[in-house]
């Protein structure tokens, strides 16, 4: 984490940070389920996703 | 192509479940063991599976044994498995076929008539792992007795097709602290990370591919911009594709509670060429240095062995990653950015003014690393004779 | 299960002393998205994607990488049929579709016309599609909410379906019997048993069956098909005319499908496809047909077998009654060009494709026995003149069924 944000973070009232960690949480939680919702969605398709990775 | 697969999602999921139902540690390596094969199977098939099984039984007993002898045999072995399957028909190209055409081809018929329809699932990754387990085991480490640990390291299913690549003392570490508590930060961990990489890979990567076949037949009439935009585009994507892929790989195994190496590090944020290859693909260019660069006799033997040394271990580097002569270029070009990474400073009467002025102002050697790295990726996609092309085109020429 | 190690100090998710990710919420929140997207999926099939269209045109269909769900046909026939009609679906391939008609001209819009506001006529017809397929789905699973339904697809001469379609569509059999759309059929339950038990194809299958099962749960095709159509089309292939016009949101697009009117007659049969349609045409019903000792055309025991079983097996024994099967025949530039003998043949074969289904109970018809070569773009495909005709052909024989079926009471 970047230095700046670090000491932020750290100087926030607990809190605050708490709420924000928790709804940070949240929001990266539901973000994660958009996400892999439209890969489910995708690797459906003909058109597969490009994968270049193949050794 | 596995990550993206139904199965895949299916086959984590279900593993998942039951590993961490099982109620002891060492029933969860059995099982896990259990469902590696299982996965290794589903999409190596049989003949696919003989290579990984015959290494992994030939490597646990030269590493059981701990005779140096045995060790460097089957560090032989795994190396001429990974070159036959892998480089067969490539050193045929170049080595015969100049000579006797007729030859190449009977020897490039009975090659094929052997080798399976694709080189076998991971090899370049498990035969890295294997000669890695075998080298620190001849050397004095510890090696691994129980079997389905040592199957484990082997086929661990998140990190076989695409790496990263594990450091046995290390993964072992992770196995056993890792699959003995169910933590949720494990999870929330795992499953941020599979996204991140599913984001990488699916939303932006596959994109950029569009963007990057459309446009490449039409580079030379592209304007200078669009054409510095096209190669970040494509540096971009490389990054993006792999990092993604390793960012999956890395996340599914924290599901298990197993940590992984990191395999990137913000690369194009490097410095240097030196710090560029400290963070791409951490876990091939640390194999890289540990087992080849280093026995070669690193930077032991002063400046000439150095360079030499360097480009020979890029070279293999730039060969691992297929067989062709543009990534043998790729390899080579990276070595001759590192041996002058290495020793620019000390070219009489303009070297320490570079570096003093790199000291100064540290914009301009990370502008120059950029340069030189998106630069590459032109011979590390396409053939030498387009990417010089497309290269003199980046500069108006 | 505890909470969490303490993070390292240089993690990107905090400090050693604060960590910002909390993974109980973090999972608490993926398990909330994963219900949010799954109740947003079902959510939107129930509105129609696509109001201003008629039929579901390239760049909404397969050949660009758009694949309807069956929710949003659904939807799309809910948004056209109110309860008091009797629905009309269209299925069938690129001739019912319309190609070579635009939208404003389409054939359907003119058997709307002829049947009037008792009837509600919806075009579910795709290129390339096979009887069993698409629209044909759709109609069996609205059977319950549109029981005064019938369906209308095109076969050529002897042509039958398998009852589980053809590869291009199968993604929406997938759909539709994943999600217990379907009546159970035993030939078709059977036929998709041994699909998905080819050992050729079987890993494939399989992933695909997995695909249409986690969709019947999750509903990601729902929902990310009306994020393609009405936000951005979130991926670009090369399967679409415009790299520029990747990421549009496909109901933005036009119906832009070939206009034949503004194809003059002289330049629609060019020379270079005369040749290879003349050998089709004259093909048209060779198969299984001979000579009899009466000198007459008669298709021979093998073939007329298999064709009754495809015939037999293509559609649930409920629906066969309310299905119309319409016999498409070549255009007349080409098939007045035939010997006479030929000429019999063709009709012996479509008497005989007409028979075969209506000895299952299907209704059928077949059209095209008078129209002019200007009624055809092509060899097959008809001119806005050519799709009224048919509408008109069509017609008296929908009503007919209706009334057969007791829908009119």
């Amino acid at each position: 984490m970047p230095t700046a944000i670090r000491k932020f973070w750290d100087q926030l009232p607990s809190p605050t940070a708490t709420l924000l960690s928790h709804f940070g949480s949240l929001a990266v939680g539901v973000l994660a389920a958009f996400i892999l919702h439209y890969v489910l969605y995708r690797i459906g398709l003909p058109s597969k996703p490009f994968i270049y990775v193949a050794f | 192509m596995i990550f993206t697969t139904y199965w895949f999602f299916a086959f984590t999921a279900l593993t998942l479940a039951v590993y961490w139902l099982l109620p002891v540690a060492t029933l969860r390596w059995w099982f896990l063991a259990a469902a590696c094969t299982v996965f290794h199977g589903h999409f190596a098939g049989p003949a696919g599976m003989a290579p990984i099984v015959v290494l992994m039984a030939i490597t646990y007993i030269a590493g059981f044994s701990q005779k140096k002898w045995a060790c460097l045999a089957a560090m032989i072995l795994c190396g001429l498995t990974l070159c036959f399957y892998k480089y067969a028909l490539f050193f045929i190209g170049i080595a015969i076929e100049p000579l006797s055409s007729g030859l190449a081809a009977q020897l490039s018929d009975a090659a094929k008539k052997i080798m399976p329809g694709a080189p076998p699932l991971g090899i370049s990754f498990f035969a890295f792992e294997f000669v890695h387990y075998l080298f620190e085991v001849r050397r004095g480490g510890e090696p691994i007795r129980h079997p389905v640990k040592f199957l484990l390291f082997s086929i661990f299913f998140p990190s076989l097709v695409a790496g990263p690549i594990k450091r046995y003392p290390q993964f072992l570490a992770a196995l056993e602290t890792g699959s003995r508590q169910i933590l949720a930060s494990n999870f929330a961990d795992g499953l941020r990370r599979i996204a991140i990489g599913f984001a990488k890979k699916v939303a932006i990567a596959d994109n950029l591919t569009f963007l990057i076949d459309h446009q490449q037949p039409q580079f030379a009439t592209l304007g200078l911009f669009d054409r510095w935009v096209f190669l970040a585009m494509l540096a971009f994507r490389i990054l993006l594709d792999f990092s993604g892929y390793s960012d999956i790989a890395i996340g599914v195994a924290k599901l298990f509670g197993v940590d992984l190496p990191e395999n990137f590090n913000w690369p194009y944020l490097a410095r240097n060429i030196q710090d560029f290859w400290q963070r791409w693909h951490i876990s091939l260019s640390s194999w890289i240095r540990d087992y080849i660069y280093i026995p070669l006799g690193g930077s032991r033997h002063g400046p000439v062995r150095r360079v030499t040394n360097g480009l020979i271990a890029f070279g293999l580097c730039g060969l691992w990653h297929g067989p062709a002569w543009n990534f043998v270029i790729w390899g080579l070009y990276h070595g001759v950015g590192l041996a002058l990474c290495a020793t620019y400073d000390k070219i009489p009467g303009v070297g320490p003014a570079i570096s003093g002025l790199f000291k100064k102002e540290p914009t301009i050697g990370f502008v120059l690393t950029q340069i030189f790295v998106w630069i590459g990726w032109l011979v590390f996609f396409y053939p030498v004779a387009e990417a010089l092309k497309m290269a003199r085109l980046l500069f108006g020429l | 299960m505890s909470e969490s190690t303490p993070q390292p100090a240089n993690s990107v998710a905090g400090t050693a002393a604060r960590p910002f990710f909390r993974p109980w919420t973090l999972l608490a929140g993926f398990l909330l998205g994963l219900g949010l997207m799954c109740w947003a999926g079902r959510t939107v099939t129930q509105r129609d994607l696509h109001p201003k269209d008629v039929r579901f045109h390239p760049m909404i269909a397969p050949d660009s990488q758009y694949e309807p769900t069956m929710g949003e046909m659904r939807a799309f026939v809910r948004a056209r049929c109110r309860p008091d009609q009797i629905l009309v679906i269209v299925g069938g391939n690129s001739i019912l579709l319309g190609v070579g008609q635009p939208a404003d001209r389409v054939w359907t819009r003119r058997l709307q016309e002829v049947l009037g506001e008792r009837y509600a006529v919806v075009n579910l017809a795709f290129r390339g599609s096979s009887p069993t397929d698409g629209g044909a789905f759709v109609a069996e699973s609205l059977r319950d909410e549109f029981p005064r339904q019938i369906y209308i697809a095109n076969v050529a001469a002897l042509q039958a379906a398998d009852s589980i379609g053809i590869e291009s569509y199968r993604f929406i059999l997938f759909d539709a019997y994943y999600k217990g759309l379907l009546l159970p059929w035993a030939p078709r339950d059977q036929q998709l048993k041994d699909y998905l038990a080819d050992p050729a194809y079987k890993a494939a299958r399989f992933e695909r069956r997995l695909g249409a099962q986690a969709d019947a749960v999750l509903h990601f095709r729902d929902f990310w098909n009306w994020w393609s159509a009405t936000k951005f089309f979130t991926f670009a292939t090369p399967y679409q005319p415009d790299p520029n016009l990747a990421y549009r949101a496909r109901a933005k697009f036009k119906d832009e499908e070939t206009d034949y009117d503004t194809l003059p007659f002289d330049q629609r049969f060019s020379p270079s496809v005369i040749a290879n349609d003349t050998l089709i045409t004259r093909a048209y019903s060779a198969n299984g047909y001979s000579k009899n000792a009466q000198d007459q055309w008669q298709l021979a025991d093998a073939s007329r077998e298999q064709f009754l079983r495809y015939a037999a097996n293509a559609f649930p024994d409920q629906l066969k009654p309310r299905t119309l099967i319409l016999i498409s025949r070549n255009s007349p530039y080409y098939t007045r060009q035939l010997e006479k003998d030929l000429q019999n043949r063709d009709e012996t074969a479509i008497k005989d494709t007409i028979a075969g289904f209506e000895k299952f109970g299907y209704a059928a018809l077949s059209y095209g026995q008078d129209f002019s070569p200007e009624d055809f773009g092509d060899r097959t495909h008809l001119t806005t003149a050519g799709g009224a005709k048919l509408a008109e052909t069509t017609a008296p024989k929908i009503q007919a069924l209706a009334t057969q079926l007791g829908y009119l009471k």
